[in-house]
């Protein structure tokens, strides 16, 4: 990962653009609380040269109307967002979790398949699910999920697939879970994550499989907690001798009325601070829903709608952090 | 008010043969691990004694007033009722009739029935000679080991390969083995064993083969006989300033425990290698006065003094003798012990009299560091004391005033005031001179440590809200006279719990608790001239507890700690959820529990109470990085046996070892294996 970076610093074309690069990569740093030893020392160290040079931060949308970045800046970037920053490679995509402010581990519904499998054992249909997002964006950073949930009374199958990069870089995760009712208020999943890191310039095609465990348990008819632990064994990064990273988040859900509805979440990924997060989702009408959620480090501000017919949902989300801009993005589920 | 000790035995009693704990007996535990970590072993020998009170039941109509004192979740107030109450009304007949007393809510009539019956008259006696046909025998054993090799154990194999300069070593094996067999016959007899060999300490050739061997055999209420022990004892008298030889809780959630309850000799149990006594004790029942004589010879480890030949310099209390030092010091010191007490007990007004009078075989001295200015020097130690408790309504008062043989001064005193159903006050202050210390003391306080000069004044309140929300707070006001380790100078100190707990219905509950911290400590160990400076901490937990039905248990806790020390803040997280899953008609029950900490350091550590084997109490330490999963399997295999077994994994992110000196481990994984045997014949 440092060669990469050594190699873009290097090589990224003029001092402007290594400026703007540095600058970015300390935003992003600075934005994302990144508190692993060895990215932060490296980020530091850019941040200092960065402040040594430019007096106040760049903006990303300054930055993209200046037309100087290239491939390499912005694949420096997408490494910075995916890997370093919070909720990398573990965040949730789609439209109504992100508008949610990413607080849905303990939501059940077509989405659980992505957030939380032990939640949609609770689900009473079989379910497709598509979601796509354009984070700050940016194409080159854009994520693609579709996943499929089958199910019968007591039990749950789902797979799923999530698919992001671009010519120098593609990371894929194909995932299948297995969830299962304990009893009428509980309910367990386990999910197994086979990683595909692509770099056929560096360090060519690796492969992980990791484990996720996840619960979810119903307080009473309104109220349900939900756990999610992914890689709970740990597993290596396969180009990387650190893990994959460990995460485990807890959240309640509270079905406040016919209309309202509130989500919670704490999330502590291993190599970064803990993140709080909340959102509420409000039927204006019949099939009809808007949505908002806060996420806290990084602070995410999330809004976005929702409409459903007896079959099919469409959400469509737009979540902004200062400095980065605004993530679109837009889900569509079918249910039978 | 009972103490903190049978309050706890009471709690933990319907959860000893399963192996639950609830969330309260959680809390006092991790309080206590504060203190230290290894006081953890003595709550096996309280849990036997709450097993033995509730395998033989009281009658609650028959009882007197010491015998329900023995009950562990009644307190003063209630016991007093409970006499009133039958003086004026006649036998209770069903447990229903416990609600009508005052002061006793439906939770204590509930835990009540766990030790009580409702007998018109005693239960029918059994003769001595059927003693073996009617006792019971209690055996357990017990392994366990870290799997990975600790840098101790590395070195006893280059050690073994001929290498002769690896310095310190463990000279045994890094299994650990516990043995434990009681006999017990109604309240009258009981006899046991407990063996106990810790990792890294030899085998020995002598004997069981067990490093530390302990047994006794105790007489209980037969004529005017209240008491005869022979063997290892511990005595348990006053506030415990002269003479309390066993475990005692300090400062907690559970905010109305100032008060200690002496229960005079009782047989030792536990696997703490020196805090007990071995010798004769008896105490015989004069009507109102008890009579308690006892003596005691023993040797316990110590270590040799390096400035003066023949002396030492203080007590070991680790009671490990892993390395060739430690060794050395094993039961090096000879103590002889004499000492009696006796105490009035009326209706509503008790008072003590302790006297303990100790003599080493050879000199004690400490080394000549100042903060150990105070501590006790010379062979012979004595120590006398006055205790009194008086209740009168709903107000107690109790206290205890002790003087030892350097005419040092220390006194405890308080007052619970039961203003009403719903409320009540602990006001506890202590004054200890520097100069008073003894050989056994475990007085309510700040620091257990001598020499220091402790004054405080604790104030705590327990509020239960009419619609079953509970309230717990305490302030504690501190200060030492003398100097301390880590403090080059008198400093103060103070420490605040609230803790509230909410019902959400019969199967859920959850509670809130912060605690705040202060105290000075030196700012810098290393400077020549060193600074106080305050070292603040606050810690701050949100638990949710919830029974799904009869199989299903969850529990989901989140706390965040901060600690502050010379403009160094540094931050603790931990998220944990547990699952426990019992199938009564297959005798099983599943514990498991996977937890995420990240602590910036040790000074930001958060303490987690684990579900471990019976008798086997696990409180670790959460700091640095990383992920912890454990699981504890209990399977009754018939109505005689049970087996457990548990497992621990601990997982330190970016770490490349684990520990340090000689419990190092290479790597960033440790495993922990535990496996019991249970037979009740």
């Amino acid at each position: 990962m440092f060669l990469l970076f050594t190699h873009l610093i290097s090589s990224s074309g003029n001092l402007n653009q290594r400026i703007i690069f540095k600058s970015l990569s300390a935003a992003i740093s600075f934005f994302y609380n990144i508190d692993n030893e060895c990215v932060g020392c490296h980020l530091t160290k850019m941040t200092n040269y960065c402040q040594a040079i430019t007096s106040s931060p760049i903006s990303l949308s300054t930055f993209m109307k200046t037309r100087l970045y290239n491939r390499e800046v912005l694949c420096a970037c997408f490494w910075a967002l995916i890997l370093f920053v919070n909720n990398g490679l573990f965040a949730q995509h789609d439209a109504f979790s992100r508008s949610m402010g990413n607080s849905t581990t303990a939501i059940s519904n077509q989405y659980s398949i992505f957030n939380n499998p032990a939640a949609s054992v609770f689900n009473t249909a079989n379910n497709a699910v598509t979601a796509t997002e354009m984070r700050h964006m940016l194409q080159k950073i854009a994520f693609h999920q579709a996943g499929v949930g089958i199910q019968n009374a007591k039990q749950a199958f789902g797979a799923a697939i999530l698919h992001t990069g671009f010519t120098a870089y593609r990371y894929s995760r194909l995932s299948i879970h297995y969830g299962m009712l304990l009893n009428e208020n509980m309910s367990v999943a386990i999910r197994l994550n086979g990683h595909n890191v692509l770099e056929p310039d560096m360090l060519g095609n690796g492969y992980a499989i990791t484990p996720d465990a996840s619960l979810l348990y119903q307080l009473n008819q309104v109220v349900s907690i939900g756990i999610v632990v992914d890689n709970f064994l740990g597993i290596h990064h396969p180009f990387d001798s650190e893990p994959l990273e460990q995460r485990m988040a807890i959240g309640g859900a509270w079905q406040m009325s016919n209309n309202v509805l509130l989500s919670c979440d704490i999330e502590k990924p291993m190599s970064h601070s803990i993140s709080f997060g909340a959102g509420i989702q409000w039927s204006i009408m019949e099939s009809v829903y808007i949505r908002t959620g806060l996420r806290q480090t990084p602070m995410i501000n999330a809004l976005g709608v929702g409409y459903q017919t007896h079959t099919t949902h469409i959400d469509a989300s737009v979540s902004y952090i200062p400095l980065l801009g605004a993530t679109p993005s837009i889900s569509l589920t079918h249910s039978w | 008010m009972k103490n903190g000790l049978l309050f706890l035995l009471c709690l933990i009693a319907p959860y000893l043969v399963d192996g639950q704990t609830p969330y309260e007996v959680e809390m006092k535990l991790e309080s206590l691990a504060d203190v230290g970590e290894d006081e953890a072993a003595n709550l096996t020998q309280l849990a036997e004694q709450y097993q033995h009170i509730r395998e033989h039941k009281i009658n609650i109509n028959t009882a007197d007033k010491s015998m329900l004192n023995e009950i562990p979740c009644l307190n003063a107030f209630q016991v007093h009722n409970i006499l009133q109450y039958r003086k004026r009304y006649g036998a209770i007949r069903h447990p229903y009739e416990l609600n009508a007393i005052h002061t006793i809510d439906l939770n204590t009539a509930k835990t009540l029935t766990d030790y009580v019956y409702f007998g018109k008259s005693e239960a029918k006696k059994i003769p001595w000679r059927k003693m073996f046909d009617y006792g019971k025998h209690n055996i357990i054993t017990r392994w366990d080991r870290v799997i990975q090799e600790r840098e101790g154990f590395q070195r006893r194999r280059q050690k073994a390969s001929g290498e002769n300069d690896v310095g310190s070593y463990y000279v045994g094996d890094p299994n650990r083995y516990v043995f434990r067999h009681r006999f017990s016959f109604s309240r009258h007899l009981q006899f046991g064993i407990t063996a106990e060999k810790d990792p890294g300490e030899k085998w020995r050739s002598s004997g069981l083969g067990f490093d530390f061997v302990s047994s006794h055999i105790s007489l209980s209420n037969i004529g005017s006989l209240k008491r005869l022990v022979v063997g290892d004892f511990q005595a348990q008298f006053g506030q415990g300033l002269a003479l309390w030889s066993s475990l005692a809780f300090n400062k907690s959630a559970m905010t109305l425990n100032s008060k200690r309850y002496g229960r005079g000799l009782l047989p030792s149990s536990g696997v703490n290698e020196n805090r007990y006594y071995r010798g004769v004790g008896a105490t015989i029942d004069c009507g109102l006065v008890d009579a308690t004589l006892f003596f005691s010879r023993k040797h316990v480890d110590a270590s040799f003094s390096n400035d003066v030949e023949g002396t030492f310099s203080g007590l070991q209390q680790s009671g490990l003798h892993r390395t060739p030092s430690e060794r050395a010091s094993r039961k090096a010191l000879g103590i002889s012990s004499v000492g009696g007490n006796l105490h009035f007990s009326g209706s509503n007004l008790s008072i003590g009299a302790t006297v303990i009078a100790n003599k080493f075989d050879a000199p004690l001295v400490p080394p000549p560091q100042l903060y150990r200015a105070n501590q006790f020097s010379g062979t012979n130690r004595h120590n006398i004391s006055v205790d009194y408790q008086w209740l009168l309504r709903g107000v107690q008062v109790y206290g205890e005033a002790a003087v030892n043989e350097r005419r040092g001064f220390a006194s405890a005193n308080g007052v619970y005031v039961n203003v009403n159903k719903h409320l009540i006050f602990n006001l506890h202050h202590r004054n200890i001179a520097p100069t008073y210390d003894a050989l056994f003391m475990a007085p309510f306080s700040e620091s257990q440590a001598s020499g220091s000069g402790e004054r405080g004044t604790y104030l705590g309140i327990q509020w239960n809200h009419r619609n079953g929300i509970t309230s717990n707070a305490y302030a504690d006001h501190y200060q030492f006279r003398w100097l301390r380790f880590r403090a080059s100078a008198p400093t103060t100190g103070s420490d605040y719990v609230w803790q509230t707990v909410f019902p959400i219905n019969t199967s859920t509950s959850t509670y809130s608790r912060m605690r705040y911290q202060q105290r000075d400590i030196n700012a810098e160990d290393t400077e020549m001239i060193r600074s106080l400076s305050t070292e603040r901490r606050l810690s701050v937990r949100q638990h949710l507890s919830h029974k799904m039905d009869d199989h299903w248990e969850l529990a989901s806790r989140i706390e965040y700690t901060n600690h502050q020390h010379r403009h160094q803040t540094k931050n603790g997280w931990l998220l944990y959820q547990e699952i426990r899953y019992r199938l009564p008609q297959h005798r099983m029950i599943f514990t498991m529990r996977y937890a995420l900490f990240d602590t910036d350091d040790y000074d930001a550590r958060i303490y987690a109470y684990e579900h471990d084997v019976l008798y086997a109490f696990s409180i670790p330490a959460y700091f640095n990085r990383g992920t912890r999963f454990y699981v504890v399997y209990k399977w009754q295999f018939s109505d005689r046996a049970s087996v457990w077994l548990r497992y621990a994994h601990t997982r330190f992110h970016q770490a490349e070892s684990i520990g340090s000196g000689l419990n190092r481990i290479s790597g960033n994984r440790m495993d922990d294996v535990r496996l019991q045997l249970r037979i009740v014949l």
